[in-house]
């Protein structure tokens, strides 16, 4: 007890001020390529048209390394809609369509002292019939399109569909998109986001930037 | 006691078997494995609970039904198909199949696309330097460091240690803004290339800064090892004692077995295997903290000889044409051994076979939690650092 | 009129029962409610009557006799209405009824005998009701009457000791010698279900396959019956002091162990057969602190703790009945059916007074218990106070730990119910549920009725005579030193009762959304019944007590708590090894059948003999 107490003291304080404050780190891949020199680049997922990144294919690889470089800036994050009444409190719901791993896990990091949603107004919640907005990862699978169906329809209005990661948007390299069932309210690009992306989008949908 | 078989596969009418820790295919014979299968029937007294695919306290979607009279659980069953995204990697040239596998198992990439990378490379007579070696093993050890912070930190959140816990995942998240400042991706994506790397990699001046997340990972195991909640809550719940688990969960019951320990990779590196004998949650967590000293240990090997990484191309990815001969191998991710067989023929991947730890753990976390208190489900289960992605139906 | 009359009257509703079940459930109701009046006319002496004497047949006209017959009419008019409610198939009437008439004509037997004769009619009734139907519970009818016939043993061998020196079956012949009247009142304590002979309770409920008005039956009846037995031998003679004392030993022994093994339950049913084993206990305490004081002369003590009894014995019939109407056929699932017909409201009051929580009528029996014990403590005599003492912390410690067995009861109340369909159903089950509500807190308003002085009283002292313990109904009155306690008294119940209730009523939900709760997005229907879901006393407990495992193959059956259980099936498994032994060596037969070839030779012996 005494030792929890004087580590925390220790510690100080870690947490991040972002979105107000800068974010203190970004993982390189997970912003946008920006073309750095001129050359013909395979793209496995057609992402790149005439020097332009679709931030919903992009799937980080860096194939298209030396010709593109990450851009080091928090991608712009498409959304249909801003949902005002939801900027004091949202409760998250993870949804796991058919990910790698990756993209749950840094959705969780959230709860970490770094970026600790709970200052945001944001706690994740055990059932979608509480939360306002779901966090869909993953390609679509077979087996989770009555369960998604079912989470979506049981939540209450006003809710928001995040797609979170190029699976989820796109479908990735190995699958479907989630578009194909739901309409998708907020994208949130990376493969997977940093959880600086996935703050930036939430905070967006919310009208709080 | 010999290994278990971890791939069969039947070719030609003839049956081969790969075994665990094994790079030789041998032939088979004697039964297969049969598949688990448990009736569960609800009675007057035994209840069916239904936990997933998609709840709270889920980090990945996966259906788990117990029957249980409210306090015991009397059996289980599971079913890792919902999430299953049928991925193909045969059929695939090799540039694609490299990517499809860092994305098998997010988590664990590093050590997928080591194993996928080392087994083109030897199927292709690629002789590869010591350096790029070493890159590999210093992604796959921070990625073991990665995950067992995570696992810990879920543990010690189940068992309502949440400051312990909390200052786990700020450790973890520390590492990986390390690794993704110099490693251009949190989770190691687009590294690893059979006979090369893909970026640039500066590990000049990162020792200091793992070293201080390890002292402060030493700190706080000692203060969880003397929380009396934690350790009530997770000794003797999930007792396994299965010789076909793998990973942590073999060494968690004295089992001397690490596919590190003989793999060419780690030759010279003297990796320190820890072993506890009781078998239980708290057995499998000591375990994991153990492996994250040693893993930095290795760390501290490869650092020293090593302060940067260039990009290495020796030789073109399209260029491998390969010759159709199957090439099996071994790595211990972070869960437990990984095996799998790869043919190259025509510069397109022919033949994927692979077995994934978690899909042993599962089906002996499944028969261990028999007669286990309903509760200390959860401490089980995270206890596994299970990865339900690597389960799915990858050919 | 005639006692004999008066019992004939009830006869004809055994007929209606052969006939059809049908009839029974209807004649059973109306019994009940008749014998409730009769019993409370007779107790106000309304109406006069005589007693009756054939031979050794007697019945007599008793106070404690019509005021236990308020108790068990309650306690039978609740069962009565959860048999309409509930419609049970598998009932039959004819063998229910012949339990609830030998208990009647327990309380209004005149001497040993016939005590014996009706005692036996009840408890080879309720047996053959037990196993008559499955035979795969036919254990559960073994262990009841083997327990069973202790007490008719014991019974019958205080009466032929009292015959052999006096030459007659009256109960003064029983009561005036020490052997005699220990081994008589012992008959009761078994019959009773203490621990250790709790298996008679909870193993007839807990392992049977009868419903839960039969449950009524065995788990609320036929306790409250044997505690009639105790309290009338306590309060018409004076005992030898050590058998209220060791009464007081035996009862908060069962209470304190009946709550923990109540609290660690893993079913419904096993739960109120536990805790019934803990009020069983109160209740004897109450009957030793009266026996105990009016052999120190201190009658206002006795006239206290006797009312306490009176009230514990009414409050926990109507709330134990309540309970145990929610539990279905079988023993450890809620019934959507009868939950929908008794409503949760109901429950959930009668669950609070199980806990003896103020203001209900549990509450002021729980008080008056402590007060009395309290007054003992105080009262000089040394070892008598340090009892008193050690009761009186066990007691309120069980007290304590049923409030955590019956908070579980009503925090996992509502899992089991279905969706409840939108329309007119659930409100009319409402209305069921506040009419049991209603009823639960008017019973101990009965007492303010007996409370009235009864002038020309002819017991040996009257302790209906309530006007000191109740006076001006406002306050309850303790005998000690002349404290009240608070305000707290039947009249608060009432005003309680209007003050919570009646908006509580006026603004019940009317309208029902139909939710559907998330199941891990499958469409699948959940049977987990989650009574048993988190049970944070079973795995404290689990640190002090040993858990004893039943383990029939691979298979765990049950995860006991109860060591004094396995202890005495233990002992009753080398019992039976043994005299199998001695048997084929000595008789090359079956003891078990031998011994009971004989109970029902001495049976018809017995009724022969009442006959000629």
């Amino acid at each position: 007890m005494k030792a929890w107490f004087l580590r925390s003291l220790k510690k100080g304080i870690v947490t991040s001020s972002f979105p107000s404050g800068k974010n203190e780190a970004l993982s390189p891949w997970a912003t946008l390529p920006m073309r750095d020199m001129s050359g013909e680049v395979d793209c496995p997922v057609d992402a790149i048209q005439d020097d332009r990144v679709d931030s919903g294919k992009c799937i980080s690889c860096g194939i298209c390394f030396p010709q593109f470089k990450p851009s080091m800036q928090i991608p712009q994050i498409n959304m249909v809609r801003v949902e005002k009444s939801l900027s004091k409190s949202m409760k998250l719901y993870l949804f796991d369509s058919g990910t790698c791993g990756a993209c749950n896990l840094e959705i969780m990091a959230l709860n970490s002292p770094q970026y600790d949603m709970n200052r945001l107004g944001l706690s994740f919640t055990n059932t979608p019939r509480q939360a306002d907005a779901i966090m869909i990862t993953g390609v679509l699978t077979e087996g989770m399109i009555a369960p998604l169906k079912a989470a979506i329809d049981s939540m209450a209005s006003p809710k928001i569909v995040f797609a979170v990661g190029a699976c989820a948007i796109s479908g990735g390299l190995m699958g479907k998109s989630i578009s194909e069932i739901t309409g998708l309210d907020v994208q949130v690009p990376g493969c997977p986001p940093d959880p600086f992306v996935i703050v930036a989008a939430i905070e967006k949908a919310r009208g709080r930037i | 006691m010999i290994s278990p078989v971890r791939i069969v596969f039947e070719e030609d009418g003839k049956m081969f078997a790969l075994r665990r820790y094994s790079e030789a295919l041998e032939d088979f014979s004697g039964d297969l494995l049969k598949k688990r299968s448990v009736d569960l029937k609800p009675t007057e007294k035994l209840s069916l609970f239904p936990y997933g695919p998609s709840a709270g306290g889920l980090t990945e979607s996966i259906y788990f039904s117990l029957l249980t009279s409210g306090e015991r659980i009397e059996a289980m069953n599971y079913d890792t198909s919902f999430k299953d995204r049928k991925i193909s990697v045969s059929g695939n040239d090799i540039p694609k199949a490299v990517l499809l596998m860092e994305r098998i198992n997010g988590i664990h990439s590093a050590s997928y696309s080591s194993l996928f990378c080392d087994l083109i490379e030897r199927s292709s007579g690629i002789e590869v330097s010591q350096e790029i070696m070493d890159l590999r093993i210093l992604m796959m050890e921070m990625e073991r460091i990665s995950h067992h912070l995570f696992v810990a930190g879920r543990l010690s959140g189940g068992a309502s240690q949440n400051i312990g816990s909390m200052n786990i995942y700020l450790l973890r998240e520390e590492l990986l803004r390390i690794i993704g400042k110099t490693f251009g991706h949190r989770y190691f994506f687009g590294i690893n290339k059979p006979g090369g790397t893909g970026r640039e990699i500066d590990v000049s001046n990162i020792y200091e800064k793992l070293e201080s997340i390890v002292k402060e990972y030493t700190e706080i195991y000692r203060t969880l090892m003397d929380s009396r909640i934690f350790i009530d809550r997770t000794d003797s719940t999930a007792i396994i004692r299965d010789e076909i688990s793998a990973g942590p969960v073999l060494r968690g019951f004295g089992k001397n077995m690490d596919g590190r320990s003989q793999h060419r990779y780690y030759n010279k590196l003297n990796v320190r295997i820890s072993t506890v004998d009781s078998g239980d949650s708290l057995a499998r967590y000591v375990v994991r903290s153990e492996e994250i000293f040693s893993s930095w240990e290795i760390i501290k090997k490869i650092l020293e000889r090593n302060s940067r990484f260039k990009i290495m191309e020796e030789v073109k990815m399209d260029k491998i044409q390969g010759t159709g001969e199957k090439i099996s191998g071994y790595m211990e991710t972070p869960s437990g051994d990984l095996s799998m067989i790869v043919s190259v023929r025509s510069g397109k991947i022919s033949f994927f076979k692979y077995s994934s730890p978690s899909l042993w753990n599962l089906r002996v976390f499944a028969d261990a939690m028999k007669g286990n208190n309903f509760a200390d489900f959860y401490f089980g289960l995270e206890s596994l650092g299970l990865c339900v992605s690597e389960t799915g139906d990858i050919r | 009129m005639n006692l004999l009359i008066l019992f004939l009257i009830f006869v004809p509703g055994l007929f209606t029962a052969i006939i059809s079940n049908r009839a029974g459930r209807i004649t059973n109701l109306f019994y009940s409610i008749l014998l409730i009046l009769i019993s409370i006319l007779l107790l106000l002496n309304s109406i006069k009557i005589g007693d009756f004497s054939s031979g050794y047949f007697d019945l007599k006209f008793t106070n404690t006799g019509a005021a236990f017959g308020v108790g068990i009419g309650v306690i039978w008019f609740i069962m009565s209405t959860n048999k309409i409610l509930a419609r049970w198939m598998r009932e039959r009437e004819f063998l229910s009824y012949l339990v609830v008439l030998g208990i009647v004509g327990v309380l209004f037997s005149g001497n040993s005998i016939t005590f014996i004769l009706f005692w036996e009619i009840f408890t080879l009734a309720a047996s053959y009701s037990l196993g008559l139907y499955d035979k795969k519970y036919l254990l559960s009818s073994y262990v009841f009457l083997s327990i069973g016939e202790v007490s008719t043993v014991l019974l019958i061998l205080a009466a032929a000791i009292a015959y052999s020196s006096y030459g007659n079956f009256s109960f003064y012949g029983i009561l005036h010698s020490q052997i005699s009247e220990a081994l008589w009142v012992s008959g009761f304590v078994v019959k009773a279900g203490i621990i250790p002979m709790q298996m008679s309770e909870w193993y007839s409920l807990s392992r049977s396959g009868i419903d839960s008005s039969r449950a009524i039956l065995i788990g609320v009846m036929i306790p409250s019956v044997s505690l009639y037995g105790i309290e009338f031998s306590v309060i018409s003679y004076h005992l030898y002091y050590l058998i209220p004392i060791a009464l007081i030993v035996i009862g908060s022994i069962s209470m304190l162990f009946g709550s923990i093994f109540s609290s660690t339950s893993e079913s419904p049913r096993v739960l109120a057969g536990y805790s019934t084993i803990e009020n069983v206990g109160a209740m004897i305490i109450l009957s030793g602190i009266s026996s105990v004081s009016a052999y120190s002369a201190n009658y206002a003590l006795s006239q206290f703790s006797t009312t306490a009894l009176l009230i514990y014995v009414i409050m926990h019939g109507a709330g134990k009945s309540v309970i145990l109407s929610s539990t279905s056929f079988y023993a450890d699932s809620f019934n959507s059916k009868e939950w929908k017909s008794i409503g949760k409201g109901g429950l959930i009051v009668a669950a609070i007074s199980m806990m003896g929580l103020i203001p209900l009528g549990g509450g002021i029996g729980e008080w008056m218990l402590l007060e009395s014990l309290f007054i003992i403590s105080l009262s000089g005599l040394s070892y008598l106070s340090v009892i008193a003492v050690f009761a009186g912390s066990m007691a309120a410690l069980s007290a304590g730990i049923s409030v955590i067995s019956f908070t579980k009861f009503v925090s996992f109340l509502g899992v089991s119910i279905e969706d409840h369909p939108e329309g007119s159903g659930v409100v009319k089950s409402y209305r069921t549920g506040f009419i049991l509500i209603v009823l639960s807190i008017l019973f101990p308003l009965l007492f303010i009725l007996l409370s009235i002085k009864v002038p020309g009283s002819s017991v040996f002292y009257s302790f209906l005579t309530g006007g000191t313990i109740f006076p001006g109904w406002s306050v309850i009155q303790s005998p000690g030193y002349g404290n009240t306690f608070g305000v707290v008294s039947p009249m608060l119940i009432l005003v309680m009762a209007g003050i919570i209730l009646i908006p509580l009523y006026l603004t019940r939900p009317r309208h029902f959304r139909k939710v559907k709760p998330w199941h891990g997005g499958l469409d699948i229907d959940r049977t987990y019944n989650s009574f048993n879901y988190s049970n944070p006393s079973r795995i404290t407990f689990s640190k002090i007590f040993p858990k004893i495992e039943e383990r029939k193959g691979e298979k765990y059956e049950d995860r006991n708590f109860d060591f004094i259980f396995a202890l005495m099936s233990a002992l009753y498994v080398k019992y039976e090894n043994m005299s199998r032994k001695m048997a084929l060596k000595i008789m090359n037969g079956d003891t078990r059948r031998y011994v009971l070839y004989i109970m029902l030779t001495l049976m018809f012996a017995l009724a022969v003999g009442e006959l000629l």
